[in-house]
């Protein structure tokens, strides 16, 4: 059932490489029946929530290190398998507009091929598969970016994309071989293994190098900003919303319970990181002149709160990480795939060239509204809710630490109120060849519709997330049993 | 103190040190020399030379020496076999004429091809 | 049976007595009739591979030696001997090609090929010094010729010159480290140089060394690798696509049984082999970057992958023998099949061998260009391909074999980050739409396609489910 899940959108996207070319209409039908249907298929899933697992596991590989095709799901997994699917669904939806309907269809393949691989990451319970779909998953945002984001830039920014993250990537495959070395078995999950700490603190290094690089975090993010800017925004929404929460899932499911004592040598370093990112990332955003990679800044600026949850080691600040990687997941692709549909409009994200949209786009400036407003932390929408219980939670173990990251609350305010004057408000200002912008269409307002449902449902109640998220997991309960007695 | 079976080699390495020396040496401390112009120039079988020792000539040459040195060392092969052949028996024969058969089938080969015409 | 106090087992024997007869056999068709196709000649050569395959598929699992000692089969062997006569069918389709260079003589083109081929089956096998020194230098003597066939090609006249001269001074050292080596032991069996090895004398260790460096020279191990770039180029297609794979192989297997049988253990002697291993991961990675001709960036990718299959012997561990088999045969697929690409698309020709003809290709030929990624990915080490579960084997030795196998497991790391944008610069281009017409090209022959075919489904078998292949090369000696 599990493996009927992630390879279904690869299935999907199979079936579309079947369909003619021409058949745009078809193409785009299955494409949205297979997202929506994987979205389908994960609700099911929703019931181990909180204390429960599902997991399928079969053999694979036999020899000095055994592996096994395991894919699980448990109450921290699922919510990472549920924003995927979730924000599959938009991005596929939003890509309809693609501009040239020629090739339209190897979009697609990609955009389904790239859920297939985030699911398989995400339901992975052998260090093996997880590794694969680890480096797999850069191939389509690879080709993506070469193939169909059709300027220079974007071309070379799958560079520094590509080479950044599989750097990363093969040093993680340094740090797993050397730990399955001492296990014997890639199936590392669920057991607890005695490693000196010498050896923690080199195998912990190469795991959050590859990690830290993927979310990214500072000073790791050299290639962010090229990349996400140059994305289309349907692939951006994906690769900001699901694909950064790979490297935070990683930290929970497979670093910090795998090397306790390691985690704890490196949490100062890891906070000083976060505490950068969130600070840097924040100025960076404010100074920002094209929105795009405003909100890439952005990114880099709350993600750099999850790590900060993390490694606080609090029983209040983890599960609200969580909710925050959530959370962030929506808002982020709700805001690009919205930067997006100005783009489309004005052809440009240079905030120099256009602004006023308000004016012809009221429903536009709603929606950016909404957005913007969750980015800057309003009370009553989702983000405010992961950004305050992870401060709460932090300040009980990491005072210092937090005290600096409590300047995002205002940081925040003031990019986010800059995107959204700067954008909607004022005079109305297009670039001279450019007809005046139209109002979101229905497709436009339906697919975004959800993800701005989900940020006040998780804002008004984000216990129902919250409480869902196993403090008893044997990943979380660990870690934070270590920490407690301090 | 190495084998004693080798002290013959060592012998023989003495020897033949000594024995070409001489023959390099003895003539030259006892004879007159008279030299000549055509004593002086470079031995070609007593033929004489036709042109620079350093000079081109065809790169056929190199292909019969090619298939020269691959003929020569068969003959070359050929007698230890024969010396040892009532020993090796039926087995000894049947591999030579493998061999030769081998060997045979590339003659053919190369005389079909025109590897023995001088162009 | 026993002549004359010599053992013969032709079962042993029979994939080299059937690739002799095969190569006899095109001689003499080509004697015998008038303007043979070369079709036809090199069918008789794919027949003849098959044919050597049968004969070794019952000696799967066998372990046994024939003509004194000097000759074994193993799972080993056996494992080297499949990818050596594999090559031979792959090189002999890619020849037939309507404009491969063969030199206007096929069937001495093709006799030779198999010679070569006898040659490197000896080496698989061989476990006396006297027969490693003759399967090498069968194997070098056919391929001196065969790098020349291109004439009259400057650059194939080239390769020949400098093949032959850097190769002929590879095997002085080969026959002098031989030499030394056996003076040291008193015999020239490998069996018997293990009781010398463990004392380490002097002359041991020269001539080891001397070996060595014989040895590094026909694997292109930096920094003995100066001809292979050149050589490399200027061969015609199918003899670069042989020389990367078969000589590897066949040298590779003298290098394991060697390292295993003399060995058997760590030992400082084998310093120098790691380092020249190092050396090369990082020099071919490194020098591979800034190529643009598709055949000489696959011999500086080759270097590298030379470096890194010698991983598999860091420690001289229990998996070392089928770590390094299976990384061989992922190599054989992947090598083989991107040079089966770039031989189809010139259809034997120069015209692909250059980056830039590769721009948008995915645009032109989608098929071959997703062939052509699925190759180059599993070179780079991608996951799902055989290339990845090929390193990941490598990696557990290396991180296995104490400080200079982990010397070596990063430098595997360093040499394949640097060579992600090597194999990638060529997708890159492959995928870069382009505007305007491009020329479609016409090679599309299906002798091509088979070992493309091949490679594929090899490639991501072995990658998906090694498993399978894992149980077959688990190898002992």
């Amino acid at each position: 059932m599990i493996s009927v899940l992630v390879f279904l959108p690869a299935l999907f996207a199979l079936a579309l490489l079947c369909v003619p070319r021409a058949n745009a209409s078809l193409l785009k039908g299955i494409a949205l029946a297979g997202a929506l249907g994987t979205f389908a298929l994960s609700c099911v899933l929703l019931p181990v929530a909180p204390a429960g697992a599902a997991q399928e596991v079969s053999d694979w590989i036999h020899g000095a290190v055994g592996a096994a095709y395991h894919v699980r799901v448990d109450g921290i997994s699922v919510w990472f398998v549920l924003l995927t699917t979730f924000l599959t669904v938009p991005a596929v939806w939003a890509a309809f507009s693609y501009r040239d309907l020629a090739r339209l269809r190897g979009y697609l393949v990609l955009l389904l091929l790239f859920e297939w691989t985030l699911l398989g990451l995400f339901t992975a319970g052998d260090l093996l598969l997880f590794y694969i779909y680890w480096d797999l998953m850069l191939i389509p945002v690879f080709l993506a970016l070469v193939a169909f984001a059709d300027t220079p830039s974007a071309r070379r920014a799958a560079w520094g994309y590509l080479i950044y993250n599989l750097a990363g990537g093969l040093v993680l495959l340094a740090g797993v071989i050397a730990l399955v070395l001492h296990t014997h078995t890639f199936e590392v999950l669920n057991g607890s293994f005695p490693f000196t700490p010498v050896l923690q603190r080199w195998l912990f290094a190469a795991f959050a190098l590859a990690f830290l690089i993927k979310t990214p975090v500072f000073p790791f993010h050299a290639w962010m900003p090229a990349a996400y800017t140059q994305s289309p925004s349907s692939l951006v929404a994906i690769i900001s919303g699901v694909q950064s929460k790979a490297g935070l899932y990683g930290f929970i499911v497979f670093a910090l319970p795998l090397f306790p004592d390691a985690a704890q040598y490196f949490a100062p370093a890891m906070l000083v990181l976060a505490v950068c990112s969130i600070l840097y990332g924040a100025l960076l955003a404010i100074a920002e002149r094209n929105a795009k990679t405003l909100v890439a800044y952005s990114s880099l600026s709350h993600l750099g709160l999850v790590l900060l949850a993390l490694f606080a080691f609090n029983f209040t600040s983890l599960p609200a990480g969580v909710l925050m990687i959530v959370s962030h997941g929506l808002i982020a692709a709700a805001l690009f795939l919205l930067v997006g549909f100005i783009e489309e409009r004005t052809g440009t994200n240079e905030l120099a060239a256009f602004g006023g949209l308000a004016a012809v786009a009221p429903r536009l400036w709603v929606y950016m509204l909404i957005a913007g407003m969750a980015v800057l932390g309003l009370p009553g929408l989702s983000g405010f809710a992961g950004e305050f219980l992870i401060l709460i939670g932090a300040w009980q173990t990491q005072p210092v630490y937090t005290s600096f990251a409590l300047f995002t609350v205002v940081l925040a305010a003031v990019y986010a109120l800059r995107l959204l004057q700067g954008t909607m408000h004022g005079p109305l200002r297009v670039p001279a060849d450019v007809p005046p912008p139209r109002d979101l269409r229905p497709r436009e307002l339906g697919l975004v519709a959800p993800l701005l449902v989900m940020i006040f449902f998780l804002g008004v109640w984000p216990a129902w997330l919250n409480d869902r998220v196993p403090a008893q997991n044997p990943a979380i309960g660990h870690t934070t049993a270590l920490v407690q007695p301090r | 103190m190495p084998d004693p079976a080798w002290t013959y080699v060592l012998i023989f390495f003495v020897v033949a040190l000594v024995v070409a020396s001489l023959i390099a040496i003895v003539p030259g401390i006892f004879t007159k020399k008279r030299p000549t112009p055509e004593k002086l120039e470079p031995y070609e079988c007593g033929v004489p030379p036709t042109s620079a020792m350093l000079g081109r000539f065809p790169v056929r040459f190199y292909l019969v020496a090619m298939l020269f040195v691959v003929f020569d060392v068969e003959a070359a092969s050929f007698y230890p076999w024969a010396v040892r052949l009532r020993d090796l028996g039926g087995f000894g024969l049947l591999e030579m004429v493998a061999f030769i058969v081998v060997l045979g089938i590339g003659y053919a080969y190369v005389w079909k091809k025109g590897g023995f015409s001088w162009r | 049976m026993t002549i004359q106090g010599v053992n013969f087992d032709f079962g042993i024997l029979g994939p080299i007595s059937v690739l002799v007869i095969t190569g006899l056999v095109v001689l003499l068709v080509d004697l015998v009739g008038r303007a043979v196709p070369r079709v036809v000649l090199y069918g008789i050569g794919v027949a003849g591979c098959a044919g050597a395959f049968i004969a070794l598929a019952p000696l799967y699992g066998r372990s046994a030696t024939t003509v004194n000692g000097a000759f074994a089969t193993d799972r080993f062997s056996w494992g080297f001997s499949a990818v050596l006569i594999f090559t031979l069918a792959v090189t002999l389709l890619l020849s037939s090609l309507r404009n491969a260079d063969d030199g206007n003589s096929p069937a001495s083109y093709a006799a030779l090929l198999i010679f070569c081929t006898i040659g490197g089956l000896i080496m698989a096998g061989a476990t006396t010094l006297i027969g490693i020194f003759l399967g090498i230098e069968e194997l070098s003597l056919a391929l001196y010729v065969l790098a020349g066939t291109g004439y009259p090609r400057p650059a194939s006249e080239e390769a020949a010159l400098k093949y032959v001269l850097l190769g002929s001074l590879a095997s002085g050292f080969l026959i002098y480290g031989s030499a030394l080596l056996y003076g040291s032991a008193g015999s020239v069996s490998l069996s018997a140089l293990s009781a010398a090895a463990s004392s380490l004398p002097l002359l041991f260790v020269i001539g080891f060394g001397l070996l060595l460096v014989g040895l590094a020279f026909k694997l292109a191990l930096s920094p003995f690798h100066l001809w292979t770039p050149d050589v490399y180029e200027g061969s015609p297609i199918a003899i670069t696509a042989y020389m990367t794979v078969a000589v590897k192989a066949a040298t590779f297997a003298v290098l394991a049984r060697f390292v295993y049988t003399v060995f058997g253990h760590d030992s400082v002697a084998l310093v120098p082999l790691w380092l020249l291993a190092i050396f090369s991961m990082l020099v071919g990675s490194f020098g591979a970057l800034r190529q643009r001709n598709l055949k000489r960036l696959l011999a500086y990718s080759s270097i590298a992958q030379a470096g890194f299959m010698v991983v598999a012997l860091s420690g001289v561990g229990e998996y070392g023998l089928s770590s390094l088999l299976f990384y061989l045969v992922a190599y054989a697929l992947m090598n083989l099949g991107a040079f089966a690409v770039i031989a189809m698309l010139g259809d034997g020709d120069e015209a692909y061998a250059d980056i830039d003809a590769y721009r948008a290709l995915f645009y032109r030929r989608p098929w071959v260009a997703v062939a052509l990624t699925l190759f180059l990915f599993s070179l780079a080490g991608i996951p799902g391909t055989a290339g990845f579960y090929g390193k990941v084997l490598l990696l557990e030795q290396g991180f296995a074999g104490g400080p200079w196998g982990i010397a070596l497991a990063l430098a595997l790391i360093a040499g394949s980050i640097v060579s992600i944008y090597v194999y990638f610069q060529v997708v890159w281009a492959m995928f870069v739409p382009q505007e305007g017409e491009q020329p479609v090209t016409a090679g599309n022959s299906w002798l091509t396609w088979v070992p493309v075919a091949v490679g594929v489904a090899g490639v991501v078998a072995l990658g998906v489910i090694p498993q399978v292949f894992v149980s077959i090369v688990s190898s002992s000696m």
